[in-house]
């Protein structure tokens, strides 16, 4: 119980609500917050999956940045490279998607 | 594979690949190394606000969906995923050519 006690009053709302905020404004209007609008919008009967996806990608992604840090990933991928894969898969999927390559339903 | 698993997988490298380098990922970031004690409090902040986010991005795609039709929505996707990645390559050469500048 008391261990309980200290737990919650060490839970610092000012602090929660403004990293909640943060992330909100920063996300909103995101090239992620498009991907996954527009992958919901492509296969709408597995929308749940969709959600499922990106959430879990997401809480990958923000649990690296927090736990870890960034310097673990920096040291062994440059984040240029990473941002020019990215970059180029994109593309790739851009391209296949408008020659009708793929996502034909 | 059954085709729950290959939209999870596929949304999930996409944004993951999206997610890096990111500008969430550097306000995380920086967030996190200004309190860095409770660090589990702003993971779980954020957790939620990407959650909240997550919802109305597939709430708004399934609508869009439900009105525009899937084959217009590919071609829109094929449109905009070219572009995001144009605009990130040219960006990221950008950086590349001004920090080649300011090193000179």
């Amino acid at each position: 119980m008391v261990v309980l006690r200290y737990r919650v009053s060490e839970l610092d709302f000012r602090l929660f609500f403004s990293s909640f905020g943060v992330v909100l404004l920063s996300e909103m209007g995101d090239k992620t917050q498009v991907t996954t609008m527009l992958l919901a919008g492509q296969k709408p009967l597995y929308v749940l999956w969709v959600a499922l996806g990106s959430l879990a990608a997401l809480m990958c992604t923000s649990f690296v940045e927090v736990i870890i840090g960034a310097n673990v990933l920096a040291r062994y991928v440059k984040p240029e490279v990473l941002r020019l894969v990215s970059a180029g898969v994109f593309m790739l999927l851009g391209i296949l998607l408008l020659t009708g390559v793929i996502g034909q339903v | 594979m059954s085709i729950e698993m290959v939209t999870w997988l596929t949304t999930y490298l996409l944004i993951i690949l999206a997610e890096l380098g990111d500008k969430t990922q550097v306000a995380i970031l920086l967030v996190t190394s200004n309190h860095a004690p409770k660090r589990w409090l702003i993971f779980l902040a954020s957790c939620l606000a990407l959650a909240l986010c997550v919802l109305i991005e597939v709430t708004i795609g399934s609508t869009m969906a439900h009105y525009v039709g899937v084959n217009v929505i590919n071609r829109i996707a094929g449109a905009v995923f070219l572009l995001i990645g144009i605009i990130s390559w040219v960006k990221e050469i950008g950086i590349k050519a001004k920090a080649g500048i300011s090193e000179n």
